[in-house]
């Protein structure tokens, strides 16, 4: 690094110094650059930074984990929505961890209800007796009522998942597909991001579109991806007005402990999923002004429409 | 097996839409290292730039059928990683502990990189340029340092900066010319084992009317 380095200099020659680095200098510029040794040695400073600032090695265990996301995430939206589709790595897609804390969510509180119908028909048992020194406690040890088994055996959130979506193989496969990256004991597994409070955000409904490619043939262009069906039943507004009506009626999204949600900043609270006009959709609300924020979730967080009620 | 390899990007693109997964691989693979390059140097640190860069790989994929090929596919995706990368922050922003603790600096990539290579002289070199300037840049201001990333590692021009970060040009130079100063600065206090000394001031920039007065490229 040069010893002729002056902090103090104005706008004007550090436009000149940078102007010249990137090609775009005039004749003055250039000039000035020349004649001022202090700009000169700036110039050749930022000259010997160009090639470490842009020198960052990626790691290869970053590289492949976020490929083998991209390509389950591609697996998603372009398999052929007939076929067995699994894709070959264990990455669990943002939108089936969703889906899968949602059947979670299911889960337990059926198991919640099992347990409460346990407890119940053993104080009934128990209650009805001959012993009536049975504690509630050990009651609720006996062997469960049939009742109760029916109950739990359709806790099951995998089942409960492949339910709801019957009808669409993409679905179900992609429900197969979740339910044996979750029973394979997790050693393995691959969580694509640390993200888990996202719930709710990018893609949310796109990850259930069933994907109908078609391309153009060879004459160049980019082929369009046809209007496709979706899964879930996700809200469709159509305009501000109805956007103002829904979120008059929702709660806001709580995002896990320590975790945010995209497309929002601090001042935000997140409401949830929508299709708008069409589009798969975010949607958040100014804490402070109460301004509605619709995010295209395909489109990098790119704002739809934003309305003050 | 044919090959996609030799295919340039708007092919493989196409080739993407069209159901072909290797297509997509190699597409990815080919620019993920810049990418990642930029999100490393907009958050300051390995772990967030590999999560930003994981979510602007898929962010790509989502978005593969709406790229129009106007622009080279680079610039779209390197753009999707700032953009990735801007995310990154605001989210750090809003954790309950430090970010930066703990963060980046012990994973493998820059560090481990020259102690793994018994005879790295050169090498050893490069990763304390690497290290003088990841110190300097985490230095420059934010509001300077993202136009600068994006210019020096992203390689998109004056326009696509603004665009996307929703300035004017003349704004995206001056900003970008400021952060070379405070890099330059930094790196050469760093250099000479200062603190920095007595910094110049970077001021918070209005838009500049000046800068507006070059010819945009």
């Amino acid at each position: 690094m040069s010893d002729d380095f002056d902090p103090e200099l104005d706008d004007d020659d550090l436009l000149a110094v940078s102007a010249l680095l990137d090609g775009d200098a005039t004749d003055e510029q250039r000039r000035r650059v020349g004649a001022v040794p202090a700009l000169r040695a700036m110039y050749d400073d930022l000259l010997v930074l160009r090639g470490p600032l842009a020198d960052v090695p990626a790691p290869a265990a970053a590289r492949e984990s976020a490929l083998e996301a991209a390509l389950a995430e591609y697996d998603l939206q372009y398999a052929p929505p007939t076929a067995d589709v699994r894709p070959a790595s264990t990455v669990v897609a943002f939108e089936r961890r969703r889906r899968w804390a949602r059947s979670m969510t299911v889960a337990t509180g059926a198991a919640a209800a099992a347990v409460a119908v346990l407890f119940v028909g053993a104080l009934v048992i128990g209650g009805g007796g001959d012993d009536e020194e049975t504690t509630a406690f050990e009651a609720a040890g006996a062997e469960p009522a049939p009742d109760a088994r029916i109950e739990i055996a359709s806790a099951d959130p995998l089942a409960a998942t492949a339910d709801d979506a019957s009808g669409d193989a993409a679905a179900t496969a992609e429900d197969a597909a979740t339910a044996d990256t979750f029973a394979s004991g997790g050693a393995d597994t691959v969580i694509e991001s640390d993200d888990d409070g996202e719930a709710g955000t990018a893609g949310a409904a796109e990850a259930t579109e069933a994907p109908t490619a078609t391309t153009t043939g060879g004459d160049g262009t980019i082929p369009v991806i046809d209007a496709p069906a979706t899964v879930d039943a996700v809200v469709e507004l159509a305009d501000p007005d109805e956007l103002v009506s829904w979120a008059a009626g929702v709660d806001p999204v709580l995002p896990l402990p320590g975790l945010g949600l995209p497309c929002l900043t601090d001042g935000d609270e997140a409401l949830g999923d929508v299709r708008y006009a069409g589009t798969a959709a975010f949607v958040g609300r100014d804490l402070r002004t109460g301004r509605l924020s619709v995010y295209d979730v395909g489109d990098d967080c790119a704002v739809l429409a934003r309305v003050t009620p | 097996m044919p090959t996609t390899d030799h295919l340039d990007d708007h092919a493989l693109v196409r080739a993407a839409v069209a159901g072909d997964r290797a297509a997509t691989d190699v597409l990815l693979r080919r620019h993920y290292d810049r990418m990642y390059a930029v999100c490393r140097r907009i958050t300051g640190n390995d772990a967030d730039a590999a999560d930003a860069a994981q979510e602007a790989m898929i962010a790509i994929v989502r978005g593969l059928a709406r790229f129009d090929g106007r622009s080279s596919f680079g610039t779209w995706a390197y753009r999707i990683a700032t953009n990735a990368s801007l995310d990154e922050l605001r989210r750090r922003r809003r954790r309950p502990t430090p970010a930066d603790a703990g963060r980046g600096d012990d994973l493998p990539g820059d560090h481990d990189a020259a102690t793994a290579d018994p005879d790295g002289e050169r090498r050893l070199d490069r990763v304390s340029d690497r290290m003088l300037v990841d110190d300097a840049l985490r230095r420059v201001p934010e509001e300077f340092r993202i136009p600068l990333v994006m210019r020096d590692v992203g390689d998109l021009d004056y326009a696509e900066i603004a665009a996307a970060l929703d300035v004017p040009v003349g704004t995206v130079k001056s900003r970008i010319a400021r952060g070379r100063a405070a890099l330059a600065q930094f790196a050469h206090a760093g250099n000479r084992g200062g603190s920095g000394g007595r910094p110049r001031r970077i001021d918070p920039l209005p838009d500049d009317p000046r800068a507006e007065r070059s010819d945009p490229r």
